[in-house]
């Protein structure tokens, strides 16, 4: 129920999202953008690998099916580039079931090596698919725009990548609040005892891999959409293993850590690229950045899965609890329990 | 006859777990299976709900063979299972693990719950209220609805197990040891929990338990097991007074206890 003080909590949060590109920079602003379309991706994977249980090394794969699709039928047919993103999602839908059912007789490591199977395969026909795909040198599109008005900016993007971010963590939320989600859940934590109580655990990874994967199309389409650019790059296994980084160190299996992780990992790369500029002046290190950046995001999983495995979405409300404690001493501290049991 | 097993014979590899096991269960009965452990009577359980396919024989659920079907077909015919080891959902509430009893009875797309349409909100809802009011309530469950399941004491979460089996509204109930590990107060309250809704639902039960008390003080009928292999069937009475499943099973300290 929706009492005052989450009223006021949600509107403080709309007015700051609302107001963002207003006194935000176009360099901010542009990582806001990446954020927002990482956090629509991450939220799908995190369905699939975070609530399902099931890995996959092959989410950039999907988004570039759907950013390939919606990229083609705008420039070749001039589609609208809202029904080209649908139509995006759903094309990345289909080959999430494609490729995932025949991985659905297999699980943990071999499960990994399927998908990644799929990546690889997929990887190489947007490069070698020229007369669709462009090859290597990418295909362009133009900016989207309704009615005249586009999107071309950073400061207009934003309302659309956050637009889309919001439907996604609304209707992922959703999800788990109903059957389908609650048999997903189920199939992570007891797959067998999910089969005798009566839920097809074939069907439903299948659902899985359906719904994760039109999340990745549409995050793929967007992300094409703002780079007006579509390129192989955007889809090569290290941004499925940045994904696969964001579940991980957001926190598998909650909607809030999809939003973390997501957030972090877009930035983590900044923050690297800072320290090595800095750090650049005592020792030339710029040829470096790309290892580092890899070996940060290998290391930084290793330490959640080892230390915290609930991911920032753990981590951050501990944070906050214990600012409040600060302040509130004992009456925060008692409240505080009674929420963890 | 609401389930009838003819010749069901099952075996891993070169282990026999159950040779030419048939027995029929009338409706509205307490049936009880009972034997040493390894005798076979979770197998039994297992091979009705398809987990385990039957080497050799026939399992009849209403005159419908069950054989080819899958696991997750059986429970929409009407029969539901608890697990001897609880098998809950550990990252849910109990609320959430007694909704997944009621799986196949929500009719609502993914779609339409994805979008929270007044359909599939009302659906959702209306099935919460009739599982609060019916059997959480009933089982002392509803003050823990939003608790996760693993922070629950066993008592508790043995009646979260029964309570996900009677949300799929069974008409056959499977109880694997639905009081071991219970101490008397937690089993009486068990038993009589298990009574109301066998009454109040009109079930058929198929109970496995070794608790001899509480078998023998509610059966109708009893089957008794050995090394995968059926010895012996009667009522509570017949089966105390049986020479071999005394000599096998029972004990004659249970001979004496008795009279």
């Amino acid at each position: 129920m929706v009492n005052k003080k989450s009223l006021v909590k949600w509107a403080v949060i709309a007015a700051i999202l609302a107001t963002v590109p207003l006194y935000s920079g176009n360099y901010i602003l542009s990582l806001v953008n990446l954020a927002a379309i990482a956090v629509t991706g991450a939220v799908g994977l995190n369905i699939l690998t975070g609530y399902t249980g099931q890995i996959s090394l092959g989410h950039a794969a999907f988004m570039g099916v759907g950013a390939y699709v919606a990229g083609y039928l705008m420039t070749n047919y001039h589609l609208p580039f809202l029904l080209a993103v649908l139509i995006g999602g759903i094309a990345s839908a289909i080959a999430g079931i494609i490729f995932g059912s025949p991985s659905l007789r297999l699980k943990g490591l071999y499960l990994a090596m399927a998908t990644l199977a799929s990546q690889i395969l997929l990887e190489y026909v947007f490069k070698n698919w020229r007369s669709v795909t462009g090859g290597v040198s990418g295909m362009y599109i133009e900016s989207p725009s309704i009615l005249g008005f586009s999107f071309g900016t950073d400061q207009r993007f934003y309302y659309l990548a956050m637009g889309f971010a919001l439907i996604a963590i609304w209707t992922a939320s959703n999800l788990f609040k109903t059957k389908t989600g609650r048999a997903f859940i189920a199939i992570r934590d007891r797959d067998i005892a999910a089969e005798i109580i009566g839920i097809s655990s074939f069907k439903y990874k299948l659902i899985s891999f359906a719904i994760s994967s039109f999340y990745a199309g549409v995050a793929g389409s967007l992300l094409a959409l703002y780079l007006t650019l579509v390129v192989p790059e955007s889809f090569v296994l290290s941004v499925s293993i940045q994904y696969v980084a964001m579940v991980i160190i957001g926190g598998p299996g909650t909607i809030a850590g999809a939003i973390y992780g997501a957030i972090f990992v877009t930035l983590l790369p900044q923050g690297i690229e800072y320290i090595t500029n800095i750090l650049a002046q005592f020792y030339p290190m710029e040829a470096l950045f790309a290892a580092l950046r890899d070996m940060t995001f290998g290391l930084l999983i290793i330490l959640f899965l080892l230390f915290e495995p609930k991911g920032l979405s753990d981590i951050i409300p501990r944070i906050g609890r214990w600012f409040k404690g600060l302040f509130l001493k004992k009456g925060g501290e008692s409240r505080n329990l009674s929420h963890i049991q | 006859m609401i389930l009838k097993l003819d010749k069901l014979s099952l075996s891993f590899g070169g282990i026999q777990a159950l040779n030419g096991v048939s027995f029929e269960i009338k409706e509205g009965e307490l049936f009880s299976l009972i034997g040493p452990n390894g005798a076979g009577k979770t197998s039994v359980i297992n091979a009705i709900c398809s987990f385990y396919k039957p080497t050799k024989g026939e399992i009849y659920f209403k005159d419908k063979l069950l054989n080819p079907l899958k696991p997750y077909n059986i429970t929409a015919l009407g029969v539901s299972r608890t697990f001897q080891n609880t098998e809950l959902f550990a990252g849910m509430s109990v609320l959430d693990n007694i909704k997944l009893g009621s799986h196949n009875r929500l009719k609502a797309s993914t779609l339409s719950g994805m979008f929270h349409l007044p359909w599939a909100k009302k659906e959702e809802r209306e099935e919460e209220k009739y599982l609060r009011e019916e059997i959480l309530k009933r089982l002392g469950l509803d003050e823990v609805r939003n608790r996760f399941v693993g922070t629950l004491p066993y008592g508790l979460q043995k009646r979260v197990d029964l309570g996900r089996a009677l949300a799929s509204r069974p008409e056959l109930l499977i109880l694997d040891e639905p009081v071991a590990g219970m101490n008397n107060d937690e089993s009486r309250d068990m038993v009589e929990c298990l009574l109301h809704f066998k009454k109040a639902w009109n079930l058929t039960i198929l109970l496995v338990e070794h608790d001899m008390e509480v078998v023998m003080s509610i059966s109708d009928r009893i089957v008794v097991m050995n090394f995968g292999q059926k010895i012996a069937e009667g009522t509570p009475q017949e089966i105390q007074n049986n020479e071999q499943v005394i000599t096998i099973y029972l004990g004659k300290q249970y001979e004496k206890d008795v009279s």
